[in-house]
């Protein structure tokens, strides 16, 4: 026999039960009941088939305190709502007889149970509505004693008992509904718990940073992808390991020793305060780890969860930073190395080179003095041109000295009457030069700050190479001022109206022996700017030119405190 | 002029002949006692060594002394002529090839009278000797006994 060839309509029809199957409307439409129900309320199929069922069983109009539609309503209204069953409390719900027997009420109690029936997509399809009759039974309750009392007296302790039933019957229906409600809230609490949990694993799961969860014995209870990935597990391989699969051999028994020690006395230890250990791959390679431990509370005792951070490249990067220091530590070694050295190779410069020259120099003069009758116009020519030789070279040997010094000396910053310095350098030079006629116009109270010593020596380059290179000039004209670029910074210039020269070599100009003019033209040893940008840049500052042939030169420079009028 | 006594200090002959020769040149006809290192700059001022036997009181009007020197350096004996009591007041004069600070700033620490640097031109180094004998030997007045000398 199949289900196919069974009768379902049968079965119902003929079930022993009282059930009536309503459609899920605003009616309740009546769409089938079993035989039972339609013996028990006086009613033939036919008659009560699609009709609502509030039409076919309305509450006895001479009971003013029937409530048994209105219950019946509201539980059905809850299976809508909860697509979950309703048991209502015992009913008083009086039935109509039929016409042919009298017509009227029937006194009927009933116990009723209302279910949904699902379809496949959760909706409802149908109500069943299935009661007991339990007439019988609350008359039954009655004390045998009062069987045999007066009727009327039976009959109003019959009535009190009655109410007494559906009395118990409501606060038992409300009982239910209570209880229905604080069900309805545990199990949306339970959801909402689920919902959590969900989200709480799903990150756990997750979380950029390995995550193991060990029991007391220290056995993975759980591991997240990282944590996997970190050591070359699945999540699931690790679960119910003994942690120390992942510690390296030989560090395994240690290990398990501290872990006992962490169970006995477990406290949070967070990342960084804790120790740096080796992991150990599933292939068996190392890499360095940073592990955080707390101890979690279960009902199986303390728990540990780690973090566990791979510090390969912090490592990587820890070490590099290392080398670097290092490498400077060690540039700084030789860079002080190279530095006494210059310090002894200028010192030596400064006295052993000039001995020679000045032995030149002087025995040419004793030549040219001791033996000017010998010595013809030629051989005194020669030797003018050896001393005149000599003394260039001790005056380039001077500007290098002068130049590795501006580099070296330590710079000891004031403030500086600038104003007054240029004042000092134009007097000097006038001494020096007292057939020359310059006109030096220099804008009062300029203020720097800097390094006077070398501030000075920058000036006197640029003072003195103005003076030299405006000596064609029949008016002379050198300008000392300030200068105040577009974007604020200021600085100063120093302008002169001489023979100027080609911006085309201009980049040329601040190297060491890098000259634009013969000797014979004018004399120098292409030091001076050299010397003069070292003293600039030492000050955090810049220099630059600006310049044509035959129109004068200006040379612009700032420091890195700025010069304020 | 009394015949004072120059202390010459020089390692470098080229040095010690071109300074001769400019005392000579600037007229300056004294006594040039020369020692060519550390050493013998010392055990002339304090008679001993070589100079043993020689009268210390007769103390150089002035001595010119270089710095790099063998043996003892300038400076070095620069500061042993200061803490004898004999010596401690003699004019002493650095003469010398080096501008380097350090070098000037320990001269005079040292309690040199004078730093003078030596220029490669001739004509301008025979003007500072020149220069220098007048002012030590002719201008300047030293102590005859030194109170220090007595103790």
């Amino acid at each position: 026999m199949t289900h196919g060839d069974l009768d379902f309509e049968r079965l119902f029809r003929d079930a022993p039960a009282l059930l009536l199957v309503l459609q899920a409307d605003a009616q309740f439409t009546i769409l089938d009941a079993t035989d039972a129900y339609l013996r028990a309320t006086f009613t033939e199929r036919t008659r009560i088939v699609n009709r609502g069922l509030f039409d076919v069983f309305p509450d006895n109009p001479d009971d003013h305190s029937a409530t048994g539609t209105r219950n019946l309503r509201a539980s059905l209204q809850r299976v809508m709502a909860r697509r979950a069953p309703d048991t209502m409390a015992v009913q008083k719900y009086d039935v109509r007889r039929p016409d042919s027997t009298g017509g009227g009420f029937e006194e009927r109690f009933w116990s009723p149970v209302n279910s949904p029936v699902l379809a496949s997509d959760g909706h409802i399809r149908y109500i069943i509505h299935r009661v007991e009759d339990v007439t019988d039974y609350v008359r039954g309750s009655l004390p045998e004693a009062v069987q045999h009392e007066p009727s009327d007296a039976v009959e109003r302790r019959n009535q009190a008992l009655e109410r007494e039933i559906l009395q118990r019957s409501r606060e038992l229906d409300a009982l239910n509904r209570n209880l229905q409600q604080i069900n309805e809230a545990l199990n949306a609490e339970i959801a909402e718990r689920k919902r959590a949990q969900n989200w709480l694993s799903e990150l756990l799961r997750s979380a950029p940073d390995g995550i193991i969860i060990v029991d007391r014995e220290g056995r993975v209870v759980l591991a997240n992808d990282q944590a996997g990935l970190h050591f070359g597990y699945t999540p699931e391989e690790l679960m119910g390991q003994p942690i120390e699969v992942l510690v390296p051999d030989k560090q395994r028994r240690v290990h398990a020793k501290h872990r006992a020690g962490y169970i006995s006395t477990p406290r949070r230890r967070n990342m960084g305060e804790g120790l740096e250990l080796l992991g150990q791959r599933k292939d068996g390679s190392f890499f360095p780890v940073e592990i955080s431990l707390s101890p979690i509370e279960t009902a199986e005792g303390f728990w540990v969860a780690g973090i566990i951070h791979d510090i390969t490249q912090r490592k990587q990067e820890t070490e590099q930073i290392r080398r670097l220091n290092e490498d400077l530590r060690r540039h700084t070694v030789e860079l002080e190395a190279a530095n006494r050295e210059l310090e002894a190779f200028s010192y030596s410069v400064s006295h052993d080179l000039r001995a020679p020259l000045r032995s030149i120099d002087g025995f040419s003069q004793a030549l040219l003095e001791d033996y000017a009758a010998q010595l013809d116009q030629t051989a005194r020519d020669h030797l003018a041109r050896v001393r005149a030789a000599t003394q260039r070279m001790g005056v380039l040997i001077d500007d290098l000295l002068e130049l590795s010094r501006v580099t070296r000396s330590e710079l000891h910053p004031e403030a500086i009457d600038f104003s007054a310095l240029a004042e000092s350098i134009a007097d000097e030079l006038r001494h020096t030069h007292p057939a020359r006629q310059v006109k030096v116009d220099i804008e009062p109270g300029l203020q720097a700050t800097g390094d006077g010593r070398l501030l000075r020596i920058a000036l006197t380059n640029l003072l003195s190479n103005a003076w030299k290179f405006t000596e064609p000039r029949p008016i002379a004209r050198i300008e000392v001022g300030r200068y105040v670029a577009e974007d604020g910074r200021s600085g100063f210039f120093v302008r002169d109206n001489g023979v100027g020269f080609n911006m085309a070599y201009a980049h040329k100009l601040f190297g060491a022996f890098q000259r634009l003019h013969t000797a014979n033209e004018f004399p120098g040893t292409g030091i001076g700017l050299a010397t003069v940008q070292r003293i600039v840049q030492r000050h955090g500052g810049r220099i630059w030119t600006e310049a044509a042939v035959d129109a004068g030169a200006s040379f612009f420079f700032t420091l890195r405190s700025e010069a304020s009028s | 002029m009394e015949n004072k006594i120059i202390l010459l200090v020089e390692d470098n002959p080229d040095d010690e002949a071109l300074t001769l020769r400019a005392l000579s040149r600037s007229n300056i006809a004294n006594t040039v006692v020369v020692a060519r290192d550390g050493v013998e700059a010392l055990d002339y001022l304090f008679a001993r060594g070589a100079h043993a036997g020689r009268d210390p009181e007769d103390k150089p009007a002035v001595t010119l002394l270089d710095l790099k020197l063998p043996r003892v350096d300038g400076l070095e004996v620069l500061a042993q002529i200061r803490s004898a009591p004999a010596t401690r007041l003699l004019p002493v004069v650095i003469l010398t090839s080096s501008r380097e600070e350090q070098d000037l700033i320990n001269g005079y620490r040292l309690g040199a009278n004078s730093y003078i640097r030596k220029p490669v031109d001739f004509a301008q180094f025979t003007e500072a000797v020149r220069q220098l004998g007048l002012y030590w030997l002719v201008l300047n007045e030293t102590p005859r006994d030194p109170p220090g000398a007595a103790r």
